[in-house]
């Protein structure tokens, strides 16, 4: 498949303006394809770029996956910790509910809990991104994509952390994990029905 | 546009495959209540996921299907195939083997069909090639994503640079020169023996002005196709006999960068030749794609934006490592999916060897340099 690059990179692209109808799509799609010698399937790549170029206002060119808000579920049924540790870690210290996530021209991420016990005062959870395929994980910056654990309510709350900015380096194929904090004293048993984030 | 369809997301879940299966998630493949829908206009990539809390045996894997028969019963197809001659499995696809302390595993990208992305469609989970003994999930989903800013095997995301690391077994430095009999390796032909004006060579930490005619590896085959393009280059290669993609991970890194730091250069580019180790088990076989995602991960590390060629191994030597042809599909699979413009991988078919059916001769070697060299070259990253 050619990148969208490639595609913004010739002078047939470059010197039509923004499209709207779907015929004027098909017609360059059968440039393009005469141009490029590509073959039929690629014609779908054009169409996404033309739609998405629509959606952002023929912004940059690391627009290329820009579309509605998402939602990520990292946990959408019982899970629990014992003895949550008063150290940053990661979920049950397994990494087993991490998640790949394409976050191509994403800019803000919001992350929520829905628990029925809730971790001890202070406790939080964050959602950090890993460039390297899960070996190293980072916060969001400048601000970390937190959510208070604290105040889970049992079964009546679902708590939402601040909507945080994508800094540019996360604005790509990440793999994407969650972390807790707990207190000082380590013996709460917090337990979650969801956890999720909202990115946009 | 960016979704996920989530098929598991709580407490571990018990999936039990038939070998050969297909045997439907969750359950031992009677219970359908895990099947969701979704309309998938303009998700032109998939890939499928699995977090796990014990491991499937070491050739089983999840797959995803649709249909758009919205009662299920019916018109159950691949989401997607691989593009890859050799290959061509239908996907998206992922190894349950490496789910135990690792964690989550993760699948190539797989383009959608066309026929998948109208109307709405429903999708479902299935496992293969199982051993009739259950593993146990807790997050299974699938990801889709519109395009991407760069196609799969696209070197465009590189940084131009002269840097290169080239490390791997015994076909890089001269590690496996000598085969079964003198003389069978050959020499490098005279003009090659220099190391080019304007490119420099750090072979196993020490810096070379030329290459053993009798006793080189791939690095001289790299270095000839940069003085034909009339391009500089800073090479810096390292081999350990006998190594697979989990040593360079873990040890030889370490070591390679060592020499990297010593010889000054910032690597913008990595050869790697996969090991015949790699391919010596089903067990290895069956973690390899989670050991190359290690290395990609390992090397990213070390010198974030590097981008990444590899070749599979080129010995024909299918006696001493039988599995070498199913080693060869996940390679492909990982190396070809969409990584940010930073990945690729050649052929090794055609690479001239020794009698012993192992070692390449020195046209053989110096043909492996080339073409592991000339993605790079023919994106422009070098001048």
């Amino acid at each position: 498949m050619p990148s969208v690059a490639t595609y913004r990179q010739t002078p047939i692209l470059q010197a039509l303006p923004l499209v709207a109808a779907e015929t004027d799509i098909a017609i360059l799609q059968e440039l393009c394809l005469v141009d490029h010698r590509r073959r039929v399937r690629d014609a779908a790549v054009v169409r996404s770029f033309i739609v998405l170029q629509q959606g952002a206002q023929g912004g940059g060119d690391t627009i290329v996956d820009a579309g509605g808000p998402f939602n990520l579920t990292f946990i959408a049924g019982t899970a629990t910790i014992t003895n949550m540790p008063d150290a940053e870690t990661e979920f049950n210290s397994a990494s087993n509910r991490r998640l790949p996530a394409m976050l191509e021209g994403r800019t803000l991420i919001q992350a929520y809990a829905g628990g029925t016990v809730a971790g001890g005062p202070g406790s939080t959870l964050s959602i950090k991104y890993s460039l390297d395929g899960g070996a190293n994980f980072v916060h969001f910056s400048p601000t970390p994509c937190t959510v208070a654990i604290d105040a889970l309510a049992a079964g009546t709350q679902t708590a939402f952390g601040t909507e945080v900015a994508i800094n540019a380096e996360a604005q790509t194929d990440v793999v994407l994990g969650i972390f807790t904090d707990g207190d000082a004293t380590p013996t709460e048993d917090p337990s979650w029905v969801l956890v999720g984030a909202l990115i946009t | 546009m960016t979704c996920h369809v989530t098929f598991a997301a709580g407490s571990a879940v018990t999936h039990t495959i038939a070998n050969p299966g297909p045997t439907e998630f969750a359950g031992a493949g009677v219970q359908f209540n895990r099947r969701a829908p979704i309309k998938l206009a303009n998700r032109n990539w998939a890939r499928v996921y699995v977090g796990g809390s014990t491991d499937a045996n070491n050739t089983a894997e999840m797959f995803v299907e649709y249909t758009t028969d919205p009662t299920g019963a019916a018109g159950w197809t691949p989401l997607g195939t691989y593009d890859d001659a050799l290959d061509g499995a239908t996907g998206p696809l992922v190894s349950l083997f490496r789910l135990q302390g690792v964690g989550t595993a993760w699948g190539p990208w797989v383009q959608v069909d066309a026929a998948a992305q109208v109307g709405t469609v429903l999708l479902r989970a299935r496992g293969r090639l199982g051993d009739g003994l259950g593993y146990n999930a807790v997050t299974v989903g699938c990801a889709f994503t519109g395009g991407f800013k760069y196609e799969g095997r696209s070197l465009a995301g590189g940084t131009a640079g002269p840097g290169i690391i080239m490390f791997g077994g015994s076909q890089i430095a001269g590690g496996g020169t000598i085969g079964t009999g003198p003389g069978e390796f050959g020499t490098l032909p005279a003009p090659l023996v220099p190391v080019p004006a304007g490119c420099t060579l750090v072979r196993q930490g020490v810096t070379l002005t030329e290459h053993n005619a009798g006793q080189h590896g791939a690095e001289a085959g790299v270095l000839a196709a940069c003085d034909d393009a009339n391009v500089s280059a800073n090479l810096v290669c390292r081999y350990v006999d006998a190594t697979i993609a989990a040593d360079w991970t873990d040890t030889h890194l370490a070591t390679l960068a060592t020499d990297v730091t010593t010889a000054g250069i910032t690597p913008r580019l990595a050869l790697y030749i996969q090991g015949g180790g790699d391919a010596d088990t089903a067990t290895t076989v069956g973690k390899y794609d989670y050991e190359l995602r290690r290395l990609r991960g390992a090397l990213q590390t070390r010198w974030p934006g590097i981008a990444f060629v590899a070749m599979p191994v080129g010995s024909q030597d299918l006696v001493e490592h039988p599995m070498l042809v199913e080693a060869r599909v996940p390679f492909k699979r990982r190396m070809s999916e969409p990584y940010r413009g930073l990945t690729d991988w050649v052929s090794e078919v055609g690479i001239e060897l020794q009698a012993d059916n192992r070692h390449p001769t020195s046209a053989g070697e110096v043909e492996m340099g080339r073409r592991m060299i000339a993605p790079w070259i023919a994106a422009g990253k070098l001048s």
